[in-house]
């Protein structure tokens, strides 16, 4: 059984935990609820005949005064930088978090997610911003935990580079 | 407030280096480890354990683990040339008094983040009236001078 650790990383109420639910327990609940310190969750995907156990390590968002605690990323096959696409400020706290967790982990795979991208209306990134950033090869995927967009894509892919690398 | 070990309902095993138990003792019910038989594959039991090596002297933190029996605990992970100790400290009351902390501010943060966007949006319509006004002054001002003449 080939298992693989993915930590979930970015600011707070971003949607790190609904996407987990999402993908693991299929539900979404309404009501933000901060997470705490980490909450590890586990799900069984077939990627390429392989039998892939994904571990996931829900994080507590960053903010100002609450810094990422390295020591959770430890053995991480790979990771998702999540942003709420309703909050530019999201975008630069994930582009700040990337520079801190590829001097822990080094060049292991990752995604951008975009998330709660039913609130299109609300759209506050940046498009150029973005476009740098496919420009500098990185993989983004927009997502929503409400409607399950993008939601079962996001695992399967990450699961599929780190099974690569 | 948990803040001599005697009141964090210690708990601790030690496995070899494949992750079977090999010995524990404490406060295992508060972590769902009360069933445990030596042998058994702590990895199994314990996900935060994949990933994870400790060199023998290593020590490892993890802070506020949500464990499955909806208990909080500070974890230390520490390698010994046999195998790693694992050692748990119920941090349940801090974690759910940080949480109810956070969530306020982080509630807040976010009401605030909105009232600025909604500042902006604000400003920006009050803009565009200012705009329009003056374009309307500007209309009316050569036929204003028309009817002079």
């Amino acid at each position: 059984m080939i298992k693989k650790k993915i930590c979930m990383l970015g600011s707070f109420a971003v949607g790190k935990t609904s996407l987990v639910q999402r993908f693991v327990k299929s539900i979404f609940a309404e009501k933000y609820l901060t997470t705490v310190g980490v909450k590890i969750d586990k799900k069984t995907v077939e990627i390429n005949d392989k039998t892939v156990d994904l571990m996931l390590w829900d994080l507590q968002g960053e903010d100002e005064f609450q810094k990422l605690n390295i020591s959770y990323l430890r053995g991480a096959s790979g990771y998702f930088l999540v942003v709420d696409c309703t909050r530019a400020s999201t975008l630069s706290a994930a582009l700040k978090l990337q520079d801190k967790v590829r001097e822990v982990l080094g060049q292991v795979p990752f995604l951008l997610l975009l998330n709660k991208v039913d609130l299109l209306d609300q759209w506050e990134l940046d498009l150029d911003e973005l476009k740098d950033l496919e420009g500098k090869k990185w993989s983004m995927l927009k997502t929503s935990a409400k409607t399950g967009d993008g939601v079962e894509d996001a695992f399967r892919d990450l699961a599929l580079r780190m099974l690569e690398g | 407030m948990c803040v001599h070990v005697e009141h964090c309902s210690m708990a601790y095993c030690f496995t070899d280096k494949r992750h079977r138990l090999k010995n524990c003792g404490g406060s295992l019910a508060t972590y769902g480890l009360d069933q445990i038989k030596f042998g058994d594959s702590m990895q199994e039991r314990l996900p935060f354990l994949e990933g994870v090596t400790v060199g023998p002297g290593e020590t490892i933190i993890l802070p506020i683990v949500a464990l499955t029996t909806h208990v909080y605990a500070d974890v230390h992970i520490v390698g010994s040339k046999t195998g790693i100790w694992l050692i748990f400290l119920d941090k349940t009351a801090q974690a759910k008094h940080y949480q109810a902390l956070l969530q306020e501010a982080n509630e807040t943060t976010l009401v605030r983040e909105q009232l600025t966007r909604a500042t902006a949006e604000l400003e920006d319509a009050r803009n565009k009236i200012a705009l329009l006004r003056a374009k309307i002054g500007n209309l009316r001002e050569p036929h204003h001078n028309n009817n002079e003449l």
